[in-house]
């Protein structure tokens, strides 16, 4: 699964460098890292519901540095799930 | 409105203008051979002596937005019919000459050039070497010094007079700065543009340009807010729009480390080499100290190598106030990251021809760098950006920094350093005084231009070089 972070302008400035930075702990603390690839992108295209977030080519979704935890718990369930 | 500060703007962006909207619209090879009587209608001149005269120059200004002569290596030419072939001799006797009895002029000149007729000054210009010593005598400033303003603004001779009295540019000698493309007053040397290359690239359904603008974007548009251009740029068909200061957080960093590293060494000094114009300075007058040289590529290749490690197919255009950034990927990088480069003026031309109202958009913004990226595109502010990390780094070395405002400067510098007498470890060059946001093809030379880069500086959300990179695997990126 690979989770896209947008790091363009509009998205940095709603914080998605903290976003990202959430994601990275939280894929250490479930010990996903084989699972779950992050990476930054430049320009989603959905500047005005930053902070743009994509997993795999579904839907992009907005998101914030608090509310990445939730975001994650499910994604999290959805792997333990497929094991 | 944009308002031109002088016609030779006003001339190179009405050729911008038109090449863009026909190359947008498809019909380039068609209606070329039409721009120039488009721009040149009717039969009345508006600056030159007649229309045929300057439909001839607005036909070698359009050769030069459609990149100009191939066989040519040198991206800067001179427009054989737009150069006004200015005086020959330098010192001329003017009329306010008043026939003085002490004839100081006289008096002074060391190798006897000049003789009084009819009570004034006369130059034997056989005779006359331009010392300049009578020019200096004069109480009345009635001799003029008229050198041409391309020689005398070129910093490495580069630029002689050829048989037709026309200038021409010895390429070895020329280290691209273009000082003399600015203060030709008939904008008789032009750079060579890469739009049309731009546009197609936009018109591919890729969908993957991507531009990176330079910091000096803070004092180019001086009538209308940055973020509007930002939308204007991403309405052209840009995926994207990426700050050069964020190349320069990560050049900062890495070059506070490689300066550590050389100095332990026992290295005596090291340059920034960021300013195209200043490396290629060093490497034509100072070839031996060329090793000093920062081997941290520049902000520009950093910023598309960054935006390549995260879009490997992406197509990255620069845009910037500065017209050795064209000839910095061939002559000094190892591979073509950048894959284009564009001036403001050439960027403006882009957006005017698509006919957007640049005041009625909804302004888009731009915030990638740190306060001390964003710094680099003035004079001082690589040596405030090396000296910051090297602060919080808590490292303490005595780093005796030289910033050198200016090619004179820069020279001063480079002396010392070639004789061994330089008491400097950084030598910071920046070959344009002010630095880039005094380049050779900014839109707007003010007095406001530096403040204006420092609230660009203040508004950037990153304080610290970097807490700009922290979400980067930079470890992956090559920075030499």
């Amino acid at each position: 699964m690979v989770i896209k972070v947008c790091i363009g302008s509009a998205c940095h400035l709603k914080g998605s460098y903290d976003v990202i930075e959430r994601f990275r702990e939280l894929i250490q603390k479930h010990k996903v890292e084989d699972q779950v690839e992050l990476k930054a992108s430049f320009c989603l295209g959905t500047c005005t519901s930053a902070v743009s977030v994509q997993v795999d080519d579904e839907e992009i979704i907005s998101l914030l540095p608090n509310t990445v935890e939730d975001f994650f718990e499910d994604i999290v369930k959805d792997i333990r799930g497929e094991l | 409105m944009r308002k031109f500060e002088n016609h030779v703007q006003m001339v190179k962006s009405e050729v911008y203008q038109k090449v863009a909207k026909y190359a947008f619209e498809g019909i380039m090879s068609e209606r070329a051979k039409d721009i120039p009587e488009e721009i040149n209608p009717g039969v009345n001149p508006r600056f030159r002596c007649c229309v045929y005269h300057e439909r001839a120059t607005t036909k070698e200004r359009l050769h030069m937005a459609m990149g100009g002569d191939k066989h040519n290596d040198n991206l800067v030419e001179v427009l054989a019919s737009a150069c006004d072939r200015c005086l020959e001799n330098r010192y001329v006797v003017t009329e306010m000459c008043r026939g003085c009895l002490a004839h100081h002029c006289q008096q002074n000149c060391p190798f006897d050039a000049i003789t009084i007729v009819n009570n004034k000054a006369y130059i034997d210009q056989r005779k006359c070497k331009e010392c300049g010593k009578c020019h200096a005598a004069c109480p009345y400033n009635a001799i003029a010094d008229v050198r041409r303003p391309c020689i005398k603004v070129c910093p490495t001779n580069a630029i002689s007079i050829d048989d037709n009295r026309k200038a021409i540019i010895d390429n070895d000698l020329c280290i691209r700065c273009g000082a003399c493309v600015y203060y030709c007053p008939f904008g008789a040397i032009q750079d060579k543009s890469q739009i049309i290359q731009v546009i197609e690239a936009l018109k591919s359904k890729d969908n993957n340009v991507y531009a990176i603008i330079a910091p000096a974007i803070a004092a180019q548009f001086n009538y209308v807010e940055i973020g509007k251009v930002i939308t204007a740029i991403k309405q052209l068909g840009f995926k994207d729009v990426i700050e050069v200061a964020l190349g320069a957080d990560l050049v900062a960093m890495n070059e506070a480390q490689e300066l550590i590293e050389r100095l332990d060494k026992g290295e005596k000094f090291m340059t920034s080499s960021c300013c195209p114009a200043f490396v290629q300075y060093i490497y034509k007058k100072y070839p031996e100290i060329k090793n000093n040289i920062s081997s941290t590529i520049s902000p520009m290749v950093a910023t598309a190598r960054l935006v390549k490690s995260i879009h490997p197919d992406a197509c990255v255009v620069f845009v910037g106030p500065c017209i050795a950034k064209k000839d910095e990927e061939k002559v000094l990088s190892k591979d073509k990251s950048v894959d284009y480069i564009l001036t403001f003026e050439e960027l403006t031309g882009m957006i005017e021809a698509k006919t957007i109202d640049i005041h009625a958009l909804e302004p888009a913004p731009l915030n990638n760098a740190s306060y001390f990226g964003r710094s680099f595109a003035s004079t001082g502010g690589v040596t405030g950006a090396v000296q910051e990390i090297l602060k919080t780094k808590d490292i303490k070395m005595n780093i005796n920094t030289r910033i050198c405002d200016g090619i004179d400067e820069c020279d001063k510098a480079l002396k010392l350093a070639k004789v061994g007498r330089l008491e400097n470890t950084f030598i910071e060059g920046m070959a344009c005084k002010g630095g880039c946001i005094k380049g050779p093809v900014t839109m707007h030379y003010g007095g406001q231009d530096k403040k204006a880069l420092d609230r660009y500086c203040n508004e950037a959300k990153e304080k610290q070089s970097d807490k700009a990179l922290r979400v980067f695997d930079i470890s992956k990126i090559d920075l030499h």
